[in-house]
């Protein structure tokens, strides 16, 4: 049987001659094939074969097994840095010299996703700003005028008050606003997750636990965002989950996300939907959340030419349109999300508001990395704080002094003993 | 050797052959493989480096913070999630106890007991993601059955029942997990061993239990307890390795280990280091001090148990 398996392994389809075949590991979005299609056009000597995977497991087995993918697709700064460390990643900047592909056509808010560890890691095709998607139907029949850019908290708040509904038992049957990315409004409160020098974990800082609290009263004092199994118990599975579903099901007014929700609010044909900018703080720091890929050329490619053709096509005008306009993020270089194309699809007449994308993409943060703790420790220690603060068990206060300290003390080790770290 | 002997044997290894290659590949070698990665600082990526018993350093050893002014864990997680795994595995008596308490009464001669057997098992044959989709849905603190059950009981009778947020508490989530498990555990392999150890017991000795006119309770201490002793250290022994390496399909379709970490198991943590922290001869590490953890309270519980094991 084994012997079989052997000899049915080598009878894998032959090499066309003078095709090189590159293996793009990425997740399965429809968009692929047309986006693979339009390249061939364009370059008969390439192969691209789809390899579908919507997270690291596959490459990383890849990468283990020495069987490396030719373009493979990074999901968030973090990860980026963790494959850069390992030394995995090809320096795309000869690359670009070579081909004339400019770090300073890409949104400058994207340069964590594009550099790490001193290398130009991986281009983004498509890019994402938090923006607040509204239900016009729900704003309207709530007697609610469309906010105008530059609307504060306080109104964001009030509009969630309104747009909450509970039944006769008291219980909440439509919730102003989903889940906030709390660094949104962490960082519009001027707090930082870490010093500039990476050394300190400033979550205590007084900024910080003010954004806190207002986060935090959100959900438990003004009850009008749902907590998770709420968000679970309220709209259908699929999709990308929590509050976005719960938007798609009409049962929230607002919802803070990046462009990719598009994609499934598209569905919703009844969906009567717009975008909105974050609100603002009065005096505050004009800010939102930047969420973005990028695709990486591993060191052990062996088509690197092929691949690099490739990933410049689709950092190219004519992919990142076709990407955009599937709604799955904005284009990832400046000047194309200027284009007409963009601003105005006539396949979705009603999003007349694009241009809300591009203006805060202007000042859109990539979420904060210190070289001294690795970002999963802050990650489980941030959540398990926030974890007991959402059940009362401690203050916003307390989970912001007790994140601080816990991090600190691993910085505190890992600077002692590098070694300690990943 | 004889001539007719060896060819037996050689049949004999021809048959244990598929099994034995598949043991060899598939748990010796990476077992052996893996005991080596425990000393080095092999990522997936690059080729193993010698790292001797750093390792392990870091996950049992520890640091003074000058600033806290207190000695704290290299690894502060793992030791919590030794923690959590303990305590999960306080449901291993109460799920022994229900398992025998279940095989004693399927072991009654009455009218369709199959049936009963059969539904009893049931969970254990049932697939173990869709289950646990099942009671992620069970435990939702506002549609769930369960608590819907519960606040229909609060009307009826005036109290103010409203359950918890089960999966969501931090209290609450190992106690329903350890629930969920006693559901599909109880009425599962470990019965059919008790049902089994039960039907071997000698009927002579109930007969001279009958005649020496003890009680059903008396009878159960003095002849079926002893009889089945072995059946119970065996499971027993078999529960503590589990309840060791248990807790990642809980934790990974249910929790993802939280509510603030609370049904992160050491299993689970072990694969969230391998794969995706990418730490290979950690993961390895972790793995051989659970190894030797489990060694060591299987041995203490075999010097105990042969004690008070009594083998016909």
């Amino acid at each position: 049987m084994i012997l079989c398996g052997l000899a049915l392994a080598g009878c894998g389809k032959q090499e066309t001659p003078g095709v090189t075949t590159i293996r793009w590991v990425v997740d399965p979005n429809p968009i692929r094939q047309e986006q693979i299609a339009g390249f061939e056009k364009t370059n008969p000597g390439i192969k691209v074969n789809l390899d579908p995977d919507s997270g690291n497991q596959k490459v990383l087995t890849q990468l283990a097994g020495g069987i490396n993918p030719d373009l493979f697709a990074i999901y968030d700064p973090a990860s980026i840095r963790v494959f850069a460390k390992k030394d995995v990643l090809e320096d795309l900047a000869p690359w670009m010299k070579k081909c004339g592909v400019s770090l300073s056509d890409f949104w400058p808010g994207l340069s964590s996703y594009i550099q790490q560890e001193g290398i130009v890691c991986g281009l983004p095709d498509n890019c994402g700003p938090f923006v607040v998607f509204y239900n016009r139907r729900l704003l309207r029949e709530a007697g609610l005028q469309t906010p105008k850019a530059g609307w504060t908290w306080d109104q964001f708040l009030d509009y969630a008050r309104i747009l909450t509904r509970k039944d006769a038992r008291g219980r909440t049957t439509q919730f102003g606003a989903g889940y906030i990315e709390p660094w949104i409004i962490f960082w519009q409160y001027g707090a930082q997750m870490y010093s500039a020098d990476g050394k300190r974990c400033t979550v205590d800082s007084p900024e910080a636990k003010k954004a806190a609290r207002f986060w935090v009263s959100l959900r438990l004092t003004e009850r009008v965002t749902p907590s998770q199994s709420e968000e679970q118990s309220m709209a259908s599975l699929g999709g990308w989950g929590g509050a976005g579903n719960l938007f798609k099901a009409e049962r929230l007014g607002m919802y803070i996300a990046g462009r990719w929700m598009s994609i499934e609010y598209r569905k919703n044909k009844k969906l009567d939907w717009d975008v909105l900018p974050v609100p603002q703080l009065p005096g505050g720091i004009k800010t939102t959340l930047l969420a973005s890929k990028v695709y990486a050329i591993p060191k052990g490619c062996k088509n690197k030419e092929a691949a690099f053709k490739f990933l410049k096509y689709l950092v190219s005008k004519e992919d990142e349109l076709i990407v955009s306009s599937t709604g799955d993020g904005i284009p990832s270089v400046m000047k194309y999300g200027k284009a007409r194309e963009f601003l105005f699809n006539p396949a979705y007449p009603n999003e007349r508001n694009n241009q809300v994308w591009l203006d805060e993409m202007r000042n859109a943060r990539s979420p904060e990395l210190s070289q001294y703790v690795s970002n999963l420790d802050s990650q489980t220690i941030f959540n398990e704080e926030m974890d007991i603060m959402w059940q009362r068990r401690q203050s916003s206060d307390q989970a912001c002094d007790n994140i601080a300290k816990r991090i600190n003390s691993l910085i505190r080790r890992n600077i002692a003993n590098p070694n300690l770290m990943d | 050797m004889t001539n007719k002997s060896s060819k037996e044997s050689l049949a004999a290894l021809g048959f244990l052959l598929p099994n034995l290659v598949g043991f060899l590949v598939f748990t010796f070698v990476p077992v052996f493989v893996s005991f080596g990665m425990a000393f080095t600082n092999w990522d997936l990526f690059h080729a193993p480096r010698w790292v001797g018993l750093f390792n392990f350093e870091a996950l049992l050893g520890w640091h003074y913070d000058p600033v806290l002014k207190q000695t704290m864990m290299n690894d502060p997680f793992f030791w919590k999630y030794v923690g959590n795994t303990l305590f999960m595995m306080m449901a291993i008596p109460v799920g022994i106890a229900g398992s025998l308490c279940l095989a004693l009464l399927m072991n009654q001669r009455l009218k369709g007991m199959t049936i009963y057997r059969t539904i009893y098992f049931l969970p254990t044959v049932c697939s173990g993601v869709a289950v646990l989709i099942l009671w992620k849905w069970l435990y939702n603190d506002n549609i769930g059955l369960i608590n819907n059950l519960l606040r229909g009981l609060g009307d009826v009778t005036g109290l103010p029942l409203n359950g918890p947020d089960w999966l969501g508490d931090t209290l609450w989530a190992k106690p329903a997990l350890m629930l969920m498990g006693l559901w599909s555990g109880i009425g599962g392999f470990n019965m059919i061993l008790y049902l089994a150890a039960l039907q071997g017991v000698p009927r002579e000795l109930y007969e001279a239990s009958a005649m020496d006119g003890a009680s059903g309770w008396k009878t159960f201490w003095a002849v079926t307890w002893p009889s089945i002793s072995p059946t119970t250290f065996f499971i027993l022994i078999m529960s503590l390795i589990h309840g060791f390496q248990g807790g990642f399909m809980q934790a990974n379709v249910m929790t993802q280990g939280g509510p603030a970490g609370s049904t992160t198991t050491i299993e689970y943590y072990l694969f969230n280091i391998a794969f995706t922290r990418f730490l290979m001869g950690y993961a390895s590490a972790i793995a051989w001090v659970l190894f030797v953890v489990i060694l060591i309270l299987t041995l203490i519980t075999w010097r105990l148990g042969g004690k008070v094991v009594h083998y016909a």
